[in-house]
């Protein structure tokens, strides 16, 4: 059987505003807890409600639920493509469709913006990502 | 290998002899990517960066633990994998496929790593020799196990 490696380094790319997975509202958090603490919890275990007291903008509370990272996943040579696809459906619970989108965007882009998120559900996602031995890292979204 | 019965909650795959060889011999290789490929960003610095990225090596060293645990239960129940008259006999859960997939694929990458990170798409290649074959061995035939279970649950 012919399987085909992840590849072909090009520029930076962009996902589409749409295609990012996003809290439900600014100021969600993950009612899971600690992110590397969640043992096997899928990211579609994880709910959000909204806090029960405001935060102050510029706070470290603020940095931690403010949808504010970028959750990326980078090109490499040796993932396959349908590996990719397959983890991606996994871990955002997207249709084959979208995440073949997105595999295709790490292929041809060398990178893919899968989520934007506040620090603690971007940690999640890296997490659940790197479960699969994929490059994902999150980012300020400068 | 090859696909016996596909349910929505499980599958059974035949292995022919040899390849239920390779698969053993395969995962006694795992874990291969080193803790120090885990990383968080690459662009945080500072001192809570440095405890995320401790947590993050923390939380995949306890997954480790976790898969060796599962693969030893999985290769060690007659349920789920036993010799047949044609080869063995392999029944995973959705759950079980998706552990040996993660697994399968930490040996892929890993051995990539341990090949020195080549980029095959810039043209890059891995002399053959006694040092790199087993790599090469481990990184391909991974991906010739990863294929059908990906396959055995493409419809979902």
């Amino acid at each position: 059987m012919r399987v085909e490696p992840l590849s072909s380094r090009l520029r930076s790319g962009q996902a589409s505003e749409s295609d990012v997975v996003r809290s439900a509202a600014p100021g969600s958090r993950s009612s899971a807890g600690a992110p590397w603490r969640g043992g096997g919890a899928s990211a579609a275990d994880v709910t959000t409600s909204r806090p029960d007291a405001d935060v102050a903008p510029g706070t470290d509370a603020a940095d931690t639920l403010e949808p504010g990272y970028l959750v990326i996943v980078w090109n490499d040579p040796v993932n396959l493509m349908n590996y990719v696809t397959h983890v991606f459906m996994k871990v955002f619970g997207w249709s084959r469709t979208k995440a073949e989108r997105h595999m295709l965007e790490v292929h041809e882009r060398g990178k893919s913006v899968v989520a934007r998120e506040s620090l603690e559900r971007a940690e999640f996602y890296v997490h659940q990502l790197q479960r699969y031995s994929l490059q994902a890292t999150m980012e300020r979204d400068q | 290998m090859r696909i016996l019965r596909r349910q929505p909650d499980h599958v059974v795959l035949l292995l022919h002899p040899s390849e239920g060889r390779a698969l053993r011999a395969l995962l006694k290789l795992y874990p291969c990517v080193p803790p120090a490929a885990h990383r968080l960003s690459r662009t945080a610095t500072g001192p809570a960066a440095a405890e995320n990225q401790r947590l993050l090596e923390e939380a995949m060293a306890a997954l480790r633990e976790e898969h060796q645990r599962e693969l030893a239960a999985l290769l060690a129940d007659p349920r789920r994998l036993r010799r047949t008259a044609k080869g063995w006999r392999l029944r995973l859960s959705r759950g079980d496929a998706d552990r040996l997939l993660q697994v399968l694929n930490d040996i892929r990458v890993g051995s990539w790593i341990r090949l020195g990170s080549p980029d095959f798409e810039a043209g890059e290649r891995v002399r053959l020799s006694d040092e790199t074959f087993p790599h090469l061995w481990a990184m391909e035939t991974a991906a010739e196990f990863e294929v059908p279970l990906l396959t055995a649950f493409a419809s979902e």
